[in-house]
């Protein structure tokens, strides 16, 4: 993938993790690292299509997950509902960024979130050869957006010339 | 007597969101946390009024739940809105194709959802 293109993917990867954040309460600001917890969550989605393939992970604290749970949820949630939540927050990242990449002429196909919970929780794939890291947080809270990818020769991000028929946005409803 | 609204998702906090939304609006509301356990609940639920369904989810997934729901011939007319973080159109006219009554992208508005859920379970 030319670097265009990476820069394409790294603007769809940050702003639906921005978008997707905000939409749950819980607005994040990019730092250049984040210091690991002891407290740590993570959460991870596989992706294929014909052209890209690999897989969304996030890994982040329970004290973040919790904010970000609906409010009459958060308080007393036990371990179990966090897990659910990090990892419906890890497929819905992985919709938006689906949803984005379809002006591109990617169509992802989504697996199921597996989440896992741990101390210093890192992600140390080298198998991908597209490795994409973003570091957030929230208040002092950390969040890391891992996209792990393997790409088809010679892919490149641009614009469908004619546009894809108008799906659904995220929040929206259609009745048919 | 409540309507009965049957909701299928893998996320319990999804089934619990949805759930308190229908609740306070006077819905009895029903949970499976996959399509092959919404088909059995569905199977075995008398007077449903309608099913509330996720896409992506292990075992059986919501698509494939809604053909299985229409082709079945035991509740042809039953509404199904689909609740997912799906926006692509090809699977959305996949549900028009197989009779879905309408399509919902996660995070949803629960005032929105309550007014789709009134006007199809009616």
């Amino acid at each position: 993938m030319d670097e265009s293109s990476v820069k394409t993917l790294d603007s769809v990867v940050e702003s639906a993790s921005f978008a997707l954040f905000e939409s749950v309460g819980v607005p994040l600001e990019r730092v250049p690292a984040v210091t690991r917890s002891r407290d740590d969550i993570g959460a991870s989605i596989g992706f294929t299509s014909s052209v890209l393939r690999g897989a969304v992970v996030l890994i982040s604290t329970r004290a973040l997950v919790r904010q970000a749970l609906p409010e009459e949820m958060r308080e007393g949630a036990p371990d179990e509902q966090i897990a659910d939540w990090m990892g419906e927050l890890t497929n819905q990242l992985l919709g938006r960024i689906k949803n984005k990449l379809l002006s591109f002429g990617v169509t992802l196909e989504m697996s199921t979130p597996t989440v896992i919970f741990g101390i210093d929780l890192a992600n140390k794939d080298t198998r991908a050869r597209l490795r994409r890291q973003f570091a957030f947080r929230s208040g002092e809270e950390p969040l890391s957006v891992f996209l792990d990818a393997v790409s088809a020769p010679g892919l490149e991000l641009t614009l469908l010339e004619e546009p894809p028929p108008a799906g659904i946005a995220e929040g929206d409803l259609a009745l048919f | 007597m409540a309507k009965k609204v049957i909701v299928i998702d893998d996320s319990l906090t999804v089934r619990q969101q949805v759930g308190m939304a229908l609740r306070q609006a006077g819905f009895e509301v029903l949970e499976a946390s996959d399509g092959d356990e919404g088909v059995a609940l569905i199977g075995r639920t008398v007077d449903v009024a309608m099913v509330i369904c996720d896409v992506n989810m292990p075992r059986m997934g919501g698509l494939e739940l809604l053909e299985h729901i229409k082709k079945d011939g035991k509740n042809p007319n039953l509404p199904v809105l689909m609740l997912t973080t799906e926006g692509q159109p090809q699977l959305i006219e996949r549900a028009k194709k197989s009779g879905a009554k309408g399509w919902v992208v996660k995070p949803f508005k629960p005032e929105l959802l309550v007014a789709a859920v009134k006007k199809l379970a009616s």
